[in-house]
């Protein structure tokens, strides 16, 4: 970094993890160089000023603003964009120890004016072992089913160059004080020695049945199922057992909240199956160093390079809907000719026309002294584990959903791991849920880690075929056991332990539809200071990115009247100028991303 | 055509209050397409210039460093140029006249690391496997370990890439030029257990299952020591323990034609023919069996039997016939409900009547 | 039925040599001659052929003679190719013109019969690729000459023979897997030999091509994949 932009960045920016630019030279070696383009406020000067006029102002870079920033800047928008915080992400941000801490302290200080945030509980036995800028931590962590709209707008438009992805594999079940792993591919029901023939059917037929439900003659048969809870279909239609029927419901499915309807739980699993296979055997990604704070980021970059101006460390204080001047908190003043985007933790203190936050989620992340790696699948550093309703002491209403992130997600250091654990369950019982769903894990990897004669590090040889022919399989059940008898004779050590409640006025099936942005639109009064601003949501409980681009997409509606030019630009490699970079004329952008996931040769 | 469209729209719609947009999107739109007109036919101009730079030389038989990443550069735009592909092994045959053994295995290995960043782009592409082939003839210290890693990798990115699997027997066999006849044993039954865990991972390969097929009567006909089965060419037994995961595969999926095919094979004249009559009644008659059972399963839940049940029951008949020399008389009974659901397979059936 | 608009197809077709303002045009020049090809059977298809000027073709076709090897390129300056040499040969007999190879025959069939191997098989050119295509090729270029023999033929069906596989079809070389475009080659070999009866295990085989056709109707080159287009790129 250059000594001009050390000194210009304020104490509180310096404290951040290498950016994207810099953790990877602008120019990569090898045949796909990828330019990374600077971002004020990371690697660039802060702007000294706010510029006298825009098309549109955005404020807060959490991921659905810094897409739509940037879907606005390429077509064609003079884009401001501005946050409160001193980073980007805002509440989809991603950070260090030192910023949690900062903004734990934020959140209980209880200011006037909306409140995204409560009860937020910290907790750091040993701060001398924790070094901030080694972690990333994710405010609202997210993973990425590889045949998703934001997958699909990555790499259209060209921000997966700014990112580095990794897949998960294993996804795990909490079912009778044990976990098990889900025969969910075609592969490990074939192998999976524990079901009968006649259950190795059932669940094909029903995989098959997901897989091809977007038919219109099965789309048409669902329609007799639309009242009907999606557990009860599947027991009756496929004679499946309640376990399965878990599994199928809140892990592949990653259903937030019991008694789905079919419908509802057939497009889940559709959306874990589809995405099987489609890069390599694994139906999930997520951004190495960090999840939508990275993301946001690196949709911010894009939107600069499309002339997108940005300033961090700016309030909106209030906005004269009738001059259309936006007025920061440190009297600066834009003229926005066309419209006012805020998300809601942005809002101005006065603000009366934010949406109401009816759901809540609950969140509990810790950092842990163990690698973890029992849970990861070969050569993979993250995993999902799944608390059905009903399966923890706390007789748990709602699931409890789980993020592990080891140290090769960038996101911690070596022999450490970081647990994200949530539920839409609220209140008390939330953090009571929480709390066992984590002595669960605890009580987990400390058996898989201490019984060293069982080596959980599953590969491909653990298919055995031998000499004479005949194959046998290892079940690939790798936390099988069940806890009953165990006794632990280490503790896990807790470096970090984070709770706290998140609110939303989005529902855990998190679609946003656009008549709430018509309504802030209309609401309020003239002289209210968010009189005619559009306010985003904040994130939703959903576990996934699912729903991200939607939202995204009816605010570039909402402003631009229709999105049909929706990040609609030829993203032509400007950065080389030899015919080398032409791949496009031989193969297409899909092909493109995807021999850089496969191959690492 | 598109920003045109929208120009229209902004004309007569005085009052839309997305104009401002929408005009900028017509001025971007124009600009962006003349730059693309312009940036394409400078590209067009340099492509030529250096395919002409490229043959020009070939044709003067300049062999030399410089001429040798030209054709590089130009591969690496067009890995489909087999005539630069000619040039450049002309060139480097130029070059290993002067070079000892150590030396011609350091310019292959260039060649082969260049050749890997081209099929990951163009995995299918004829002329690259063919040039590593080419190279691998020439490379006296051929490190067989690296290949064979070279070639999983693209195997599990593509399970059943046609290339790969032809590169794959082709460097087996090359590699078994080297061994002694245990070795070579040992290699065909690792062959096969790869087809294995290939098999585990997607019982639709249908290109495991075949390598499968051609291994299993390699490694009959070889009889390596440590395989059992093999080594007493013992047929019979290899059959049961095959048709137990071929009836777990078609359980698991009775769509998946590739298994289908490959029970064919099983229990077609290669197997039947070399186990006893009294062993062939029961293997054939205990599929069929289960191939029954599967299709009772397959007609209550769906209202129709299954089609490959059906085709499969057709091939058991007459090779149960076949081994007891009984005609069962079910064949025709079987041909005629096929007749009927599968009429695009009309003719075949009739031809398959007693 | 809905008809078929001729002169609009046959325009396309034309159109296809005009396209020198795209990338693409340039970028397929190791394909033309037999783009050439395959776009004057579909113009005989609608009885169109004079559609294409024959002088230009023929004029075309001699630029890509390759006096070095003595076959045809693809492209003028391009190498001579088995498969390049068969489409300059189709066209010309195609649009009656073979004589005016006359002076060159000599060095085309020994060019041609230099490409066959101990084995019986036909690599595509010196560099050593062998394929049943190339066998195909050779053989259908022979016969396009006049000039085949039981020297050549017997081992290039023998050599055919050998592959044939567990399912009936054929492949790539012995031991490839079957694929649809390989059963055409070698199928293709053997009738030009007049051997098709040489074919063991025909039930096998006529069972494996039936079931290429899927569901939708779409013809696919191997059991579990998606349908294609009918070439011979084995994918």
């Amino acid at each position: 970094m250059s000594a001009t932009v050390e000194s210009s960045i304020k104490p509180s920016m310096a404290e951040r993890r290498p950016s994207m630019a810099e953790r990877r030279p602008s120019v990569q070696t090898g045949r796909r160089p990828s330019v990374i383009p600077h971002l004020a406020g990371i690697e660039d000067p802060v702007l000294p000023t706010i510029p006298d006029q825009c098309d549109v102002l955005i404020c807060g870079t959490g991921l659905v603003e810094s897409i739509l920033a940037a879907a606005l800047a390429w077509q064609g928008s003079n884009v401001l964009h501005v946050d409160s915080n001193p980073y980007y992400g805002d509440t989809s941000s991603t950070l260090t120890i030192e910023q949690i801490k900062a903004w734990c302290a934020s959140v209980n200080r209880n200011t006037p004016g909306f409140q995204g945030f409560s009860k937020a509980l910290l907790y750091i036995p040993r701060p001398d072992q924790l070094n901030s800028r080694d972690y990333s931590i994710d405010l609202t962590p997210r993973i990425m089913f590889v045949k998703s709209d934001l997958l699909s707008l990555l790499i259209k438009s060209r921000v997966y160059r700014y990112l580095e992805f990794q897949s998960i594999s294993n996804f795990h079940t909490f079912e009778n004080d044990s976990f098990g792993k889900m025969s969910s591919s075609k592969e490990e029901i074939f192998t999976d020695q524990s079901l009968s023939l006649a259950t190795k059917r059932q669940l094909m037929k029903f995989m098959k049945f997901v897989l091809e439900s977007e038919s219109a003659q099965i789309a048409k048969d669902l329609e007799h199922y639309k009242s009907t809870p999606f557990t009860e279909f599947i027991k009756e239609k496929y004679k499946l057992t309640p376990a399965q029927i878990n599994e199928l419901c809140y892990t592949l499915g990653l259903s937030p909240t019991p008694n789905i309807l079919t419908i509802e739980g057939v497009s889940r699993i559709r959306r874990y199956l589809s995405s099987f296979d489609v890069y390599g055997t694994f139906p999930v990604l997520y951004s190495k160093f960090g999840g939508p704070g990275e993301l946001s980021q690196g949709f911010c970059r894009s939107a600069a390079v499309a002339g997108a101006t940005y300033k961090l460390d700016s309030q909106l204080q209030s906005y004269d809907s009738n001059n259309k001047i936006a007025t920061f908190t440190d009297g600066s003043k834009v003229k926005v000719t066309e419209r006012l985007v805020c998300s809601p933790s942005q809002a101005p203190e006065n603000a009366q026309n934010v949406p109401e936050k009816k759901y809540e989620v609950t969140r509990l992340i810790t950092i842990v002294k163990k690698s973890c790696k029992e849970w990861f699948f070969e050569g993979e550093s993250a995993a999902v584990v799944v608390f059905p309703p009903e399966t923890l002491p706390s007789n748990n209403v709602y699931p409890v959903q789980v993020i592990i992130m080891g140290s090769g997600s960038g996101c911690c250091p070596q022999g450490q791991c970081i647990w994200y654990l949530s539920t839409v369950e609220k209140g008390e019982k939330a953090r009571r849920d929480l709390e066992e769903a984590l002595s669960k894990l605890e009580e987990s990897i400390l058996r898989e880690s201490e019984d060293s004669g069982f080596d959980v590090e599953l590969t491909d040889e653990d298919v055995v075929s031998r000499p004479d022919g005949s194959i046998s399989v290892i079940n690939s059940v790798k936390l099988g056991k069940s806890f009953k008898e165990f006794v632990p004779q280490e503790k896990l050590t807790y470096l970090f332990k984070l709770m706290f409640t998140q609110y939303t006025s989005v529902e855990p099936f998190g679609v946003v539809n656009e008549n709430v942005f018509k309504k802030t639109l209309k609401e309020g009064t003239e002289n209210s200071v968010d009189y005619q601003v559009l306010y985003s949501n904040m994130p939703s409980a959903e576990i996934s990115y699912d729903g991200i681009v939607t939202e995204a997409k009816l605010l570039y509606s909402t402003i631009v009247g229709s999105d049909d030019d929706f990040f609609d630009v030829d993203f032509e490699d400007d950065e080389e100028d030899t015919l080398a970079r032409n791949d496009s004329a031989i193969v297409d952008d899909d092909d493109e991303f995807k021999d850089e996931m496969d191959f690492e040769l | 055509m598109l920003w045109m469209l929208y120009s229209k729209k902004s004309d007569t719609i005085r009052d839309d209050p997305f104009r401002a947009s929408l005009e900028r999107r017509t001025r971007l739109t124009k600009d962006t397409r003349l730059q693309k007109i312009k940036k394409d036919a400078v590209r067009i101009a340099r492509y030529r210039a250096l395919t002409d730079r490229v043959l020009d030389n070939k044709q003067n038989r300049v062999y030399n460093g410089k001429t040798l990443a030209q054709t590089e550069e130009l591969l690496d735009i067009n890995p489909e140029l087999y005539t630069v592909w000619n040039y450049r092994r002309d060139i480097l045959l130029e070059r290993f006249k002067t070079c000892d053994s150590d030396a011609i295995h350091d310019i292959i290995k260039n060649e082969l690391a260049l050749s890997v960043e081209h099929l990951r782009r163009f995995p299918k592409c004829y002329w690259i496997w063919n040039h590593r082939k080419w190279c691998l003839e020439y490379d006296p210290l051929t490190n067989w370990d690296a290949e064979m890693a070279m070639i999983d990798t693209f195997l599990k990115a593509d399970s059943r890439n046609y290339h790969v699997w032809q590169y794959r027997r082709y460097v087996v066999d090359r590699m078994k030029l080297g061994q002694t006849s245990q070795e070579q044993l040992d290699t065909d039954l690792q062959e096969f257990n790869y087809t294995t865990k290939m098999i585990n991972r997607d019982i639709s390969n249908y290109s495991a299952l075949h390598n499968r097929s051609r291994l299993v009567k390699m490694l009959f006909e070889n009889s390596p020591e440590s395989a059992t089965v093999f080594h007493t060419k013992n047929k019979y037994e290899f059959l049961v323990q095959e048709l137990q995961m071929v009836k777990t595969a078609f359980y698991t999926d009775p769509d998946d034609s590739s298994v289908w095919i490959y029970l064919k094979w099983l229990l077609g004249d290669y197997f039947i023919g070399s186990i006893s009559t009294e062993q062939a009644r029961q293997v054939v008659e205990t599929a069929i069996a289960d191939i029954n059972e599967l299709n009772q399963l397959e007609l209550e839940d769906n209202g129709v039997d299954n089609q490959w049940c059906l085709k499969s029951l057709v091939f058991l008949e007459q090779q149960l016939a076949k081994a007891t020399g009984v005609q069962s008389g079910r064949k025709n009974a079987i041909l005629k409900k096929l007749i009927e659901q599968d009429p695009m397979r009309i003719k075949r059936y009739e031809n398959s009547m007693d | 039925m809905t008809s078929l608009d001729k002169s609009k197809h046959v325009a396309y077709i034309k159109s296809l040599d005009d396209q020198k303002q795209f990338l693409e045009y340039w970028l397929s020049e190791h394909l033309r001659m037999n783009g050439i090809y395959w776009g004057a059977c579909a113009l005989f298809l609608m009885r169109a052929e004079n559609e294409f000027d024959k002088k230009t073709l023929v004029e075309f076709i001699l630029n890509c003679y390759d006096t070095t090897y003595g076959g045809f390129g693809a492209f003028p300056k391009h190498d001579s190719h088995i498969l390049s040499t068969l489409s300059a040969l189709q066209l010309l007999k195609m649009y009656d013109s073979l004589d005016v190879i006359n002076n060159k025959k000599s060095q085309i069939l020994q060019f041609i019969k230099g490409l066959q191997l101990p084995d019986g098989s036909f690599q595509g050119d010196r560099f050593g690729e062998v394929d049943t295509r190339f066998v195909y090729t050779a053989i259908q270029s022979l016969s396009i000459l006049e000039s085949l023999s039981p020297d050549i033929v017997d081992p290039a069906v023998d050599f055919i023979l050998r592959c044939q596989n567990f399912d009936g079809g054929f492949g790539l070389v012995p031991g490839s897997e079957s694929h649809s475009a390989q059963i055409f080659t070698c199928l293709a070999t053997l009738a030009i030999a007049g051997q098709v009866d040489k074919i063991k295990d025909r039930e096998a085989l006529e069972w494996w091509l039936s079931e290429r056709q899927v569901e939708n109707g779409g013809l696919n080159g191997r059991p579990e994949k998606l349908p294609d287009r009918s070439s011979w790129e084995p994918g």
